[in-house]
């Protein structure tokens, strides 16, 4: 055998669910990524485990889109959206005339649409994951998962019990809904620092990803370079990500789905409707959202776009396919004879890339994974677990801390745009310290509030946030759910320093952010049990505050109240206004 | 509780004469928690701390080292005998003291500062030594402690970068990657006296390159960390990439090629020329564009 390809699928959404509105905005984040990504992919994978494939892929499921697939009030309000999608593209159908090129694309939306209903209804029973717990069970996926909501953990390594809980708490969910713990975990962003690999390792991980200049840079160096795992302390393996075949697909400007053939993403019909339409059939308030319905293809880089040809589309998706293969035969040719062992291409791709993005991406897969056990040689289509059980790790090396983001390290998720959040996430998990240092066997109320602190601030440290910061899109939302998240840490802790708990606020809290219903505050206490060198921030240093050295009882209490307030005019988030 | 003094000016010559037994009545004095547990470099150590009265636990004095002896001018005239005081351990807790000070890295060239000064309590520390706010700097006093057991005086290099109460917040350029910093936030008397407030964990920035590679970092950024704007979308420094050796050693099966490839898509990642698929990068087709 040549070698093998260890293709690795990361899917992951912020959790955004707000019962308190019936229409929320971004909650049609997770209702299109059901619709083109998620289902469309599990019927690949579906696919080769009908027709006996031995391929094995990697997916990874982060715990917020875990807890979004299970949350019974998102799929009710996904059906009702997926009924709306139907109706629009049956009066898309009427539309247009038998002829007109759009009335065979309008066609079939419809269909797909109304397949996607049925196999959630008929097929799954209503229950999205039990259809990922049938595929690992078949042996065509493996499974693993990421931090608990996705958290940049290289920037939490100044507070340790945040990285441990966020370790911990996704594997925990995982754990929960597929009965087994993870052997992989998906380090967010490709987000990697030494400092990580002991909080992994005591989690029960056996192997994790980074990206390929921490592999390259590691110490001593790899003598297969990216193209085997090394070893790590506590029985790790570290792979890393091969440059050349996440290029072929990736690159903006050569990469596959840039083709003129494939569908173009950006004319949605969502855009074109006129306003009573889109009330009608998309959003009760005009906003306007994609629909998924788009007729035509990338054509070039001009504005002048021509239909979408579905049949020619998937022909190209094919073509592409093979020329994938062709490359990973020469490649891994070039490799076998620099490598102790046939080497391992790893090529991690963001789950969400396939047919949201890529409309073609599934038809490309399934037809790469198809063809690639006919090659002569075969080429391997495998998980790190298959290739662990083959191959010892190479000898130990110390990767470098590196991510997958621009410039290669942790500047996307700080920036002078993000920068106000850190303290803020920061003086949070202080002072939940601090509650948890004071009540280590909580009960009853006390109990559901120290919960639910923790349950917001690991909700405000998702890396989502810094990242629409940084780029500027949603980034309203994103400030508006750190502040929140942050407002309401604060509010709690100060309630439970107060011992005055506001239950039906509480309740609220929970209803509203309802994920990772099993959480323990306790997970996130200072594990040597030095806890008690928490103070509260807004004691005065060096002074106790009764002699006049520290803030008057009024003013503390103020700031403690208005956390975000209280944080300097520069580092503060933008306001709503703005 | 007691006035904060400079330790290595007033206490740290006499504390050294002292045998252990008298340390540990002065100890006793001061209220210092398991203070019997000490060797005399510990004792000495807590007892030289301005906070040493609030201290609680012999592991806590470990992260809070002795500031080094300086003169008025600010320069090291002495370095004192290393104490083998641990760099605090991930577990042990960085908070003890209100006033907060944060490292965080951002890449080989930089690190983002922050901290927290409550209300009233630069007045406070300085009410006891008859000083006002006006006539003291606030620095954030940033060691060099890669590859040490940071005794609090043993940094390769200590930088003191002038900060303000009312921005509370920094960005320091580096010359290199693959360094380990700490910093201390203090107030700098006119005397040439440094008063820590709060002590930073370790933060480690990245290598960008193979351990020991000659020419790593050498012609970029400024000789010492400088508090610097962090650029709004350009380029990072160029001069590392420009001075880089090829790697020390290859093995045997490697072809010159196998390396130079690895590298190159190393150095297109870290260069900010764009991996496509980088997050935050250029990205018509990124997976990250769900929320355009």
């Amino acid at each position: 055998m040549a070698g093998d390809l260890c293709l690795i699928f990361h899917g992951h959404l912020p959790f955004v669910r707000h019962p308190e509105h019936p229409h929320f905005l971004e909650e049609h984040w997770f209702f299109e990524a059901l619709t083109e990504t998620y289902l469309p992919m599990l019927e690949i994978w579906e696919g080769w485990s009908r027709d006996g494939i031995p391929a094995r892929v990697s997916v990874s499921l982060s715990p917020t889109l875990i807890s979004q697939m299970a949350d019974p009030l998102l799929l009710e309000r996904y059906l009702s959206y997926l009924d709306r999608l139907i109706a629009l593209a049956e009066r898309e159908c009427e539309l247009y005339a038998s002829r007109h090129p759009f009335q065979a694309l309008a066609r079939m939306y419809l269909d797909r649409f109304q397949a996607l209903r049925t196999r959630i209804r008929s097929a799954y029973g209503g229950d999205l994951i039990e259809p990922f717990r049938r595929l690992e069970k078949s042996g065509r996926i493996e499974l693993m998962t990421t931090a608990a909501t996705h958290a940049f953990l290289p920037l939490h390594l100044q507070h340790a019990p945040t990285v441990r809980t966020q370790i911990r708490v996704g594997i925990e969910t995982f754990a929960r809904f597929f009965g087994h713990a993870p052997a992989g975990f998906w380090l967010p962003e490709c987000g990697y620092d030494p400092a990580l690999e002991t909080d992994l390792a005591e989690a029960g991980c056996r192997f994790f990803f980074i990206e390929t200049h921490g592999m390259v840079y590691a110490d001593p160096k790899p003598p297969n370079g990216v193209y085997a795992p090394v070893g790590r302390p506590g029985g790790l393996s570290v792979f890393g990500r091969d440059p050349e075949s996440s290029n072929q697909v990736w690159n903006a400007e050569t990469g596959y789905p840039g083709h003129p053939d494939y569908r173009e993403y950006y004319r949605d019909l969502g855009s074109e409707l006129d306003d009573e339409t889109t009330r009608r059939y998309l959003h009760p308030d005009g906003l306007r959202i994609r629909t998924g319905i788009k007729y035509y293809r990338i054509t070039s880089a001009s504005d002048s776009k021509e239909p979408y040809v579905p049949d020619r589309a998937a022909a190209r998706a094919r073509i592409h396919a093979e020329d994938f293969l062709d490359h990973r035969e020469r490649q891994m040719e070039d490799l076998g004879s620099q490598t102790d062992r046939p080497p391992l291409i790893v090529t991690p791709f963001d789950l969400e890339l396939f047919g949201h993005w890529w409309y073609e991406g599934p038809i490309w897969l399934d037809h790469l994974v198809r063809r690639a056990a006919a090659r002569s040689p075969a080429i391997g289509i495998i998980t790190p677990s298959d290739y662990l059980g083959r191959y010892p790790p190479s000898p130990p090396a110390r990767p470098a801390a590196s991510s997958w983001g621009v410039r290669g390290y942790n500047e996307v998720w700080l920036n002078p745009k993000n920068d106000w959040i850190w303290p803020l996430l920061y003086r949070g998990a202080r002072a939940l310290s601090l509650r948890i240092r004071d009540h280590p066997s909580a009960r009853g109320v006390l109990r559901r509030a120290l919960n639910q602190a923790l349950r917001e601030l690991l909700l405000a440290q998702s890396s989502d946030w810094p990242f629409m910061l940084k780029t500027g899109r949603h980034a309203e939302y994103a400030a508006e759910r750190i502040r929140g998240h942050i407002e309401a840490v604060f509010g709690l802790t100060d309630e439970i320093g107060a011992e005055a708990i506001n239950e039906e606020r509480l309740s609220a809290l929970e209803q509203r952010n309802n994920l990772f219903p099993f959480l323990d505050y306790r997970v996130f206490r200072w594990k040597d049990g030095s806890r008690d060198e928490e103070e509260l921030p807004e004691t005065a240093a060096g002074a106790s505050p009764k002699k006049g050295g520290g803030p008057s009882p009024r003013r503390a209490h103020k700031a403690r109240h208005n956390p975000v307030r209280n944080v300097p005019r520069k580092n503060r988030p933008p306001s709503r206004s703005s | 509780m007691n006035p904060p003094r400079n330790p290595s000016d007033q206490e740290g010559p006499s504390l050294e004469r002292m045998d252990r037994t008298a340390l540990l009545a002065l100890a006793k004095e001061k209220k210092i928690r398991n203070r019997h547990r000490m060797t005399k470099a510990q004792l000495i150590e807590a007892l030289s701390d301005p906070s040493s009265a609030v201290q609680t636990s012999a592991s806590n004095r470990s992260t809070r080292p002795a500031a080094p002896r300086r003169t008025a001018g600010g320069s090291i005239t002495e370095k004192p005998r290393p104490r083998r005081a641990k760099v605090p351990k991930r577990e042990a807790p960085i908070i003890q003291d209100t006033v907060r000070l944060t490292l965080l890295p951002i890449g080989p060239y930089w690190i983002h500062a922050f901290w927290e000064i409550p209300p009233d309590a630069l007045l406070g520390m300085l009410q006891p030594l008859g000083r006002a706010p006006d006539e003291v700097r606030l620095v954030l006093r940033l060691y060099d402690v890669t590859g040490l057991v940071f005794d609090g005086a043993n940094a390769h290099r200590m930088t003191d970068i002038p900060v303000l109460q009312s921005e509370p917040s920094t960005y320091i350029r580096l010359r290199s990657g693959g360094r380990t910093f700490m910093g201390d936030l203090g107030c700098l008397l006119p005397d040439g006296r440094f008063l820590r407030m709060a002590r930073s964990g370790p933060v480690h920035t990245p290598r960008d390159t193979h351990p020991g590679t000659a020419g790593t970092g050498v012609g970029s950024g400024p000789d010492s960390p400088v508090s610097e704007e962090y650029p709004k979308g350009a380029p990072p420094p160029p001069g590392p990439f420009a001075v880089r050796r090829p790697p020390p050693s290859d093995f045997p099966m490697n072809s010159p090629q196998f390396w130079r490839n690895l590298e190159e898509a190393s150095r297109i990642i870290i260069e900010g020329h764009g991996h496509p698929s980088s997050p935050g990068g250029r990205r018509e087709l990124g997976s990250r564009g769900w929320f355009d």
